[in-house]
């Protein structure tokens, strides 16, 4: 929760200074960004593979755990094409690559505003950023009439950190692996599913 | 943007060869913080520049969100049927 106040007031600061001042085109050049965005992949790459929560629950591993994930990207493209039917605010493509973020806002907005455009980035932003917010607030809720999958489910990449604590306490101890499998895999994914798209 | 990949792959080889150095890891956790930071501010400049994103963004992020709510129901309908059948027999 501090970390996405942190990472949306470096967002509003941008839009006010852009808003605000007048920038020499050099600090808007695209290549800078670019070359941050391939930095950074390196390092998340870094981060997951240095993971040591990942080979624990490798240890803990049955056919079920392996389901998990599927659950979620399943629930995920589900909830696309119901939206899909009756909305036509985004292209097919674009709510696929914004649900693909799995509630990884950082880098699936920054990842699509580089890719796709800066408006897709922004949607992909707010949209990920709710994912994480409301699994967070209606765990129990999520609990009480989905079952215990739900909240990881749910909470998507996000259920190996943020919503991680909200899983444990509603949905017991003994889904913490579950959630912790299914944040790994589908934080893996986001990158993968993302350049596929665009 | 095959090479979004590449260096993600790289990333996570040198992440598992390097996993018991734990100051490198915590250097590698703290620069994706910055980067990312980094680069929500140049997203947030790029908005603030264009009229016509910062004109729909109220509306953009209404839309938004109601994305976000399909995605959720849709994860709840699945993760509620796969619960029944196979997870809940488990229980004592």
């Amino acid at each position: 929760m501090k970390s996405s106040i942190l990472i949306l007031s470096f967002f509003i600061a941008g839009i006010l200074v852009g808003k605000l001042i007048t920038i020499p085109e050099l600090f808007i050049d695209h290549d800078i960004s670019l070359y941050v965005l391939y930095f950074l992949m390196l390092l998340v790459g870094i981060g997951i593979g240095s993971d040591k929560n990942a080979f624990k629950t490798l240890r803990s591993i049955n056919y079920k755990i392996l389901l998990i994930p599927l659950i979620s990207i399943a629930g995920t493209f589900f909830g696309i094409v119901l939206h899909q039917m009756i909305f036509s605010n985004f292209s097919w493509r674009q709510s696929l690559a914004v649900g693909s973020g799995f509630g990884y806002y950082s880098l699936s907005s920054v990842l699509l505003s580089e890719m796709g455009n800066e408006t897709l980035g922004v949607v992909s932003l707010i949209s990920n950023i709710g994912r994480e917010v409301l699994t967070l607030v209606l765990a129990p809720l999520f609990v009480f009439f989905f079952g215990k999958i739900a909240p990881i489910a749910a909470g998507g990449a996000t259920s190996m950190d943020v919503t991680l604590p909200v899983i444990i306490k509603f949905s017991g101890k003994e889904y913490s692996y579950y959630a912790i499998f299914n944040g790994i895999i589908l934080t893996i994914l986001v990158p993968l599913i993302i350049s596929l798209l665009y | 943007m095959i090479i979004v990949l590449i260096l993600f792959f790289i990333g996570f080889s040198l992440g598992i060869i390097f996993k018991t150095n734990d100051k490198l890891i915590r250097i590698s956790n703290t620069l994706v913080n910055g980067s990312i930071c980094l680069l929500l501010f140049f997203l947030g400049l790029a908005v603030g520049i264009n009229e016509d994103i910062m004109n729909s963004l109220p509306t953009l992020g209404l839309q938004s969100i109601l994305l976000t709510l399909f995605i959720l129901i849709g994860t709840l309908i699945i993760s509620y049927i796969a619960y029944k059948i196979l997870f809940k027999s488990n229980e004592k």
